[in-house]
């Protein structure tokens, strides 16, 4: 190995917090799959929002256009000390195109100027209306219906890509990666293997941190232990060796990619520190794995990657309306952190290869509380790449007081004359595995995500995989 | 060839304490060599338990029962209680992410204690009204208007009959399944959890002329064409019963217990190996006399002293085939058990790590989550124990353990376990491996490479172990490696 | 776990048992009368985070919030039931000298998580959102502080006697050092606020803008949405008791228990725009405990009842009708 093993460790005595996981589950690993080439040199990222972002002021209406839109906005969020109401002057420099149900004219979220770059620029669809049937409002079991893109109460325990890479990878193969302290839930499987860790630098082969002249050692034993066990002739043994050696190369060849991002991208890499986000931090691990791959670095082919932020269940002081606000401080995040992530994949060569989608829990209540608010039901979801066809996908929800739930929640609809009609989050996924990641339609319905029963107007009994923003 | 007569040997007794308990230190073994035990005298000895339920405090939510029976395993002096209780985990898999009740998990927990070892009927009858059972398959949801299913289907599938039989024919039909399942309708819980049958939700004949009267097993189960009359002995809450009674009658395509063979082939896996040919597990079935008793602690004791189960004993290097992967639970518990380090529950303060305040982090990256299974399916055993990701958490356990040096029983303490007057390599391998129960599994090759690690590949003749520094850097490298090492992922 | 954790990796050694000395600091500009409140805990650690609060007491060295109702000390400056105060916290302090930061690894801020355990407080989470905000962990910069946030203290009351005491929260947190010299330092902190009523500003109509709105403020927000109940991330029962969600939740619903939906009662049983029926209203019966078997249990659940002068105003507004605004004769 070029890189040494004490590089790992270098500038702290900390115990490496990661963790390659793959906790539970389906498929038997020992059988070898076919490997199906379907994400070929391409690149998927998705984005987490952890704790439920407010959809209402991330995609507002401007006016009523042929519903009310904006009057019931109006109605629903107060202005004054604790007011969360945004506005039409306010969103005058971050319009984008019209609501396709109403005709009501669409603004992001003030703070989402980095993303108004992205939207003119044809690069950032924005689908409005993102929910699933019967929603819940616990972040866990709503995460959890997001994550495994099943309905509450319905799930299989495994994640809608953690599906897509059981069906196409094995057991020593580390198809994914997340960027966070733990496991990104949508890939949960157990087929295969895919690695967490939120700082790369950090990630080592878990050496006793105490004797790092020992390590050189250890891992020379630890190969050579493992190499003898490739080849005993009984299966289950030779299986552990080669599992073994495949796990020691992985974390030593990942944790280069630290290095190699910063003495190759200088520039980009201070650009990250310049612009001193959280997610443009968490970003900045991925553009590391990217360039990784995309220079030939052995043992990483993490193609699926997965980063998230916090701080979105901004039930109270939510602070919408301002720049020193705090939700507006998050939108100024997600939106500056993925412009700057964007132009390090084009300057890459691979701004056309990269997909990224940004997605919550669920959104929040139409009318607010005290200064925030509570769990909510639909919101948009942001898909943006070179690759993505922009524009506004979906309906905007009908926030009309009358329309909501006794719980002041929008309500989810699939009947196909409704003017508000909601979007499945599984036409996204459907969409994004068929256009993206290369699994057939069939399949897909098959393996990867099942039609509701009942009531095609209250579930999702038709799937669309051609929503249109990826080609 | 060896019985229930035959004296243990050390190795035997060794591998025993492994597969029915979490392993045996060196000076437990040495004790029951000088007893010179017969298999069957140390079976009965393991068998020889009083069950108690796991103790709930009232506002423990569900971490802290998982912690309890970590702590429970990690200092029992039953531990064959606790193989069996997770086994029974994994054979009627309920998981908490669906039922969302600490109470009801933990109630089912102390079921299956209580039955562990005892009437296989009886236990099926209680797992029937289990509350936790009734809410993750739905039996909560099923009633007259709409019978549910599930529970019917999981019931003959996976906690009895299974699909299908030794020769691959079919166990059960689809109609079947929809009479059961209006046997079961109408059970729901009260204010205090306890099942009780609600009449008015029960789906009588009368109300259902259309689906037929409720007979089962009318093309399967030799019970001839008129099959099995679930309201033979009358409508109502007996029917729920009925149904064990029903399947544990049931005989397969060549006229044998259905129930009996399944649950011998699914305990034989789990203490010796998998796949047995049928005749093994008719011999087993017929020594126990399982299928009349249904006593479960008979079958298990038949098990552990017949000579197949010793075969799983020989090593991998001297062309044992029966090997078979550590459970995440056994390996952590087993492992700290065997290095006498008692981490304190919820506190890991022996290893400080912070995002690390229970030993289930460990175990949630293995792929163990115990209260959770992935499904009703229970756990993928063997070889999809085993990933990159798996590995590397084990890897991560064991570095953490062989780097605490706390003071006291959380630390870990070699120069406690080991001689210090050991000096040469082979001697020092030969008590670090012996402690971990590995010494007769390591190849010559292991040994070697070992060998290598502890003299700096030969630029030391001997180790003092009286040195700390010596101590601290070799001989927790030499546990840790042999951790980590294919031998010990095994047992 | 109800806490929030903002965490980084960690290192192999057992943290240091924390002291309960205090210290705190004045600091100069900022907002009036603010102060850096070390919160607690060894002087040589105090500084892993802070509290920037507006502490006056004690005077000499202030380490606690103590305001009266409509003070110049309370943000929103009116006598209405509630102190508003403006807190952040800061990481790396430098504002004692005799305490070096090495670095923090982790940060929990208590009852700040929406996880649905009991004593979930939105205040506590927003305030520990601002801090994480700012962080990238391990925090080894200096002086990383969080935006300040609002915090609320109500005034308890008023009470069936007419009186209101003074309303007290105490935030709690603590931190975690990056290992410096193998080991690890915790910083346990804790800031009291509290709120007294004004002299002569005890009154449901000063503090509350109607009868329902008093009930929503006073018995709702406090005693049933909340974490692990009738709150968003639980919903216990399918009932959702949040402000903008309760009333319509409850007006002429049916109840989810099986057998007082038989019966035919609802949530909250109306006759017409002016009257009620408290007989048939589930929630009167469910606070007062007079429940028939299979109806359900008391609420809150487990926890002490409901003070009478509060279950008399729910009585009373059922009887007039449940109005949305207005104020019912005998509610105030």
């Amino acid at each position: 190995m070029a890189i040494s093993r004490r590089s790992f460790l270098k500038g702290s005595s900390l115990a490496a917090a990661s963790s390659l996981v793959a906790p539970a589950l389906l498929g038997n690993p020992f059988v070898r799959k076919a490997f199906a080439d379907t994400i070929g040199d391409r690149y998927f990222l998705s984005v987490f929002l952890d704790g439920g972002n407010d959809g209402f002021n991330t995609v507002l209406p401007v006016d009523d256009g042929g519903a009310t839109l904006r009057t019931a906005y109006d109605a629903a969020r107060t202005t004054g000390s604790s007011g969360i109401n945004i506005g039409p002057a306010a969103l005058a420099g971050t319009l984008i195109g019209t609501d396709p149900g109403s005709g009501a004219q669409l603004a992001l979220h003030p703070a989402l100027t980095g993303f108004k770059q992205l939207y003119d620029a044809g690069k950032l669809a924005v689908i409005q209306g993102c929910g699933y049937p019967r929603p819940n409002l616990s972040h866990e079991s709503s995460r959890l219906a997001w994550e495994t893109g099943t309905p509450p109460g319905q799930s299989a325990g495994t994640g809608w890509l953690g599906r897509y890479l059981a069906a196409n990878y094995t057991g020593n193969d580390i198809p994914a990666i997340c960027l966070r302290w733990g496991l990104g839930g949508e890939f949960r499987q157990t087929a295969t293997s895919v690695l967490a860790t939120g700082r790369l630098r950090y990630l080592n082969f878990p050496y006793d941190p105490a004797f790092w002249d020992d390590i050189e050692r250890k891992r020379q034993a630890f190969h050579a232990l493992y190499t003898g066990a490739q080849s005993t002739g009984l299966p289950i043994a030779d299986y552990i060796g080669a599992s073994g050696i495949a796990t020691l190369l992985a974390t030593e060849s990942y944790a280069g990619l630290h290095d190699l991002y910063e003495s190759d991208r200088p520039e980009f890499n201070q650009a990250y520190e310049d612009l001193d986000e959280r997610l443009g931090y968490n970003l900045r691990e991925a553009a590391k794995v990217i360039h990784g791959i995309a220079s030939g670095v052995p043992n990483v082919h993490a193609r699926l990657l997965d980063v998230a932020t916090g701080g979105y269940d901004t039930h109270s002081d939510q602070g919408s309306t301002t720049p020193d606000g705090h939700h507006w401080g998050l939108l100024a995040e997600v939106g500056n952190s993925l412009k700057l992530f964007y132009d390090d994949c084009v300057d890459m060569g691979v701004g056309d290869k990269v997909v990224i989608m940004v997605w919550s829990e669920f959104g929040r209540r139409v009318p607010q509380n005290d200064g925030g608010t509570d769990h909510g039901t639909q919101y948009p979801v942001f898909v943006l790449g070179g690759a993505v066809q922009g524009g506004v996908y979906g309906n905007h929800p009908n926030i009309n007081e009358s329309a909501l739930s006794d719980d002041g929640n929008t309500v989810y609809s699939q009947a196909a004359a409704d003017p508000f009609r909601s979007t499945d989050m599984r036409d996204v996924y459907g969409t994004i595995l068929k256009h993206w990641l290369g699994m057939a339609h069939g399949t897909i319905l098959g393996s990867v995500l099942a039609l509701d029963a009942g009531d095609p107007a209250e579930r999702w009994t038709q799937e669309n995989f051609d929503m249109g923003f990826l080609a | 060839m060896g019985d229930v007569n035959s004296i243990l040997t050390e190795a035997e007794a060794r591998h025993l304490m492994r597969r029915a308990g979490f392993g045996a230190s060196p000076k437990e073994l040495a004790k029951l060599a000088k007893r010179g035990l017969t298999r069957g005298q140390l079976v009965d000895g393991l068998l020889k338990f009083k069950t108690k339920p796991l103790k709930v405090g009232k506002k423990d939510g569900l971490d802290d029962v998982y912690d309890r029976w970590l702590e429970l395993m990690l200092k029992t002096k039953t531990p064959l209680l606790e193989k069996l209780v997770l086994f029974w985990h994994d054979h009627f898999a309920t998981a908490n992410a669906k039922v969302q009740n600490t109470r009801r998990m933990a109630q089912q927990n102390a079921l299956l204690r209580t039955m562990a070892k005892g009437d296989f009927g009886q236990f099926l009858k209680r797992i029937n009204k289990d509350p936790a059972v009734m809410e993750f398959l739905d039996t909560l949801r099923n009633n007259a208007k709409t019978p549910n299913e599930n529970y019917a289907r999981e019931l003959m599938e996976l906690f009895s009959l299974g699909v299908v039989d030794e020769a691959g024919q079919p166990n059960y039909a689809q109609e079947d399944i929809v009479q059961i399942a209006r046997a079961f309708s109408g059970w729901r819980l009260d204010d205090d959890g306890n099942a009780v049958f609600r009449e008015s939700r029960h789906d009588f004949n009368a109300d259902h002329p259309e689906r037929g009267p409720k007979v089962i097993f009318k093309s399967h189960g030799m019970f001839g064409a008129e099959g099995v009359d679930l309201a033979g002995s009358g409508e109502g809450a007996q029917e729920i019963d009925a149904v064990i009674d029903a399947i544990l009658r049931h005989r397969d395509s060549a006229g044998r217990s259905t129930v009996g063979r399944r649950i011998t082939r699914h305990l034989f896996d789990y203490f010796a190996w998998d796949s047995p040919s049928t005749a093994l597990v008719d011999e087993l079935l017929d020594a126990s006399g399982f299928a009349t008793t249904w006593n479960i602690g008979a079958l298990v004791k038949t098990i552990l002293v017949h000579d197949a189960f010793y075969e799983t004993a020989v090593p991998v290097h001297l062309g044992g085939t029966k090997k078979s992967v550590k459970w995440p639970v056994d390996f952590v518990v087993g492992t700290l058990r065997l290095l006498r380090v008692a981490p304190k529950r919820r506190k890991w303060l022996g290893l400080a790590i912070p995002d690390r305040d229970s030993l289930r982090g460990y175990l949630d990256d293995m792929g163990q989550r115990l209260f959770d299974p992935p499904s009703v399916f229970g756990w993928d055993w063997e070889a999809a124990w085993i990933s990159s990701a798996t590995l590397l958490a084990r890897c991560g356990f064991v570095r953490d353990v062989a780097a605490a040096r706390a003071k006291g029983k959380q630390g870990f303490h070699p120069e406690k376990l080991v001689p210090l007057t050991l000096q040469t390599p082979d001697d020092i391998i030969d008590a670090a491996s012996n402690v971990l129960g590995i010494r007769d599994q390591l190849s010559p090759s292991d040994r070697e490479v070992l060998q290598d690690y502890l003299t700096d590949g030969g630029a030391v003749a001997t180790l003092d172990l009286t040195d700390a520094e010596v101590r601290n850097r070799k001989l927790h490298g030499l546990f840790a490696l042999l951790m980590e090492s294919p031998a010990y992922q095994l047992h | 776990m109800s806490n929030l954790r903002l965490q980084f990796a960690s290192g192999v050694a057992a943290p240091t048992a924390a002291l309960l000395v205090a210290v705190a600091v004045a600091a100069g500009g900022g907002r009036a009368a603010a102060a850096v409140v070390g919160g607690g805990g060894s002087v040589k650690t105090d500084c892993l985070v802070v509290f920037d609060a507006p502490a006056n007491e004690p005077a000499r060295r202030p380490r606690a919030v103590r305001c009266t109702d409509g003070d110049p000390c309370d943000a929103d400056g009116a006598v209405n039931g509630r102190c508003e105060f403006s807190v952040s916290v800061c990481a790396n302090s430098t504002a004692d000298p005799r305490c070096a930061s090495p670095g923090v690894a982790a940060v929990v801020v208590a009852n700040s998580v929406d996880d649905g355990t009991p004593g979930f407080d939105p205040e506590m989470q927003a305030l520990a959102a601002r801090l994480g905000f700012v962080l990238e962990l391990p925090e080894t910069r200096s002086d990383r502080c969080g935006a300040p946030t609002t915090i609320h203290v109500a005034v308890d009351g008023p009470q069936s006697n007419g009186r209101c005491r003074k309303g007290v929260k105490t935030i709690r947190m603590t931190a975690v050092s990056t290992a410096a010299g193998g080991r690890v330092r915790t910083d346990v902190d804790r800031l009291k606020l509290a709120c007294l009523p004004a002299a002569a500003g005890c009154g449901a109509r000063t503090f509350f803008a109607s009868t329902f709105d008093r009930i929503q403020t006073q018995i709702f927000d406090r005693s049933c949405a909340v974490g692990g109940c009738h709150d968003s991330q639980s919903t216990r029962a399918n009932l959702l008791l949040e402000r903008g969600a309760a009333y319509d939740n409850l007006v002429g619903k049916t109840p989810t228990n099986a057998d007082a939906a038989a019966a035919g009662w609802r949530r909250v049983a109306t006759l017409d725009a002016a009257r009620g029926d408290t007989t048939t209203s589930y929630l009167f019966h469910k606070v007062t405990g007079d429940l028939p078997p299979g109806f359900g249990e008391r609420m809150p659940l487990r926890r002490a009842k409901l003070d009478e002068a509060l279950i008399a105003v729910i009585r009373r507004w059922i009887d007039a009708g449940a109005p949305v605004d207005g104020w019912v004769p005998g509610t105030d």
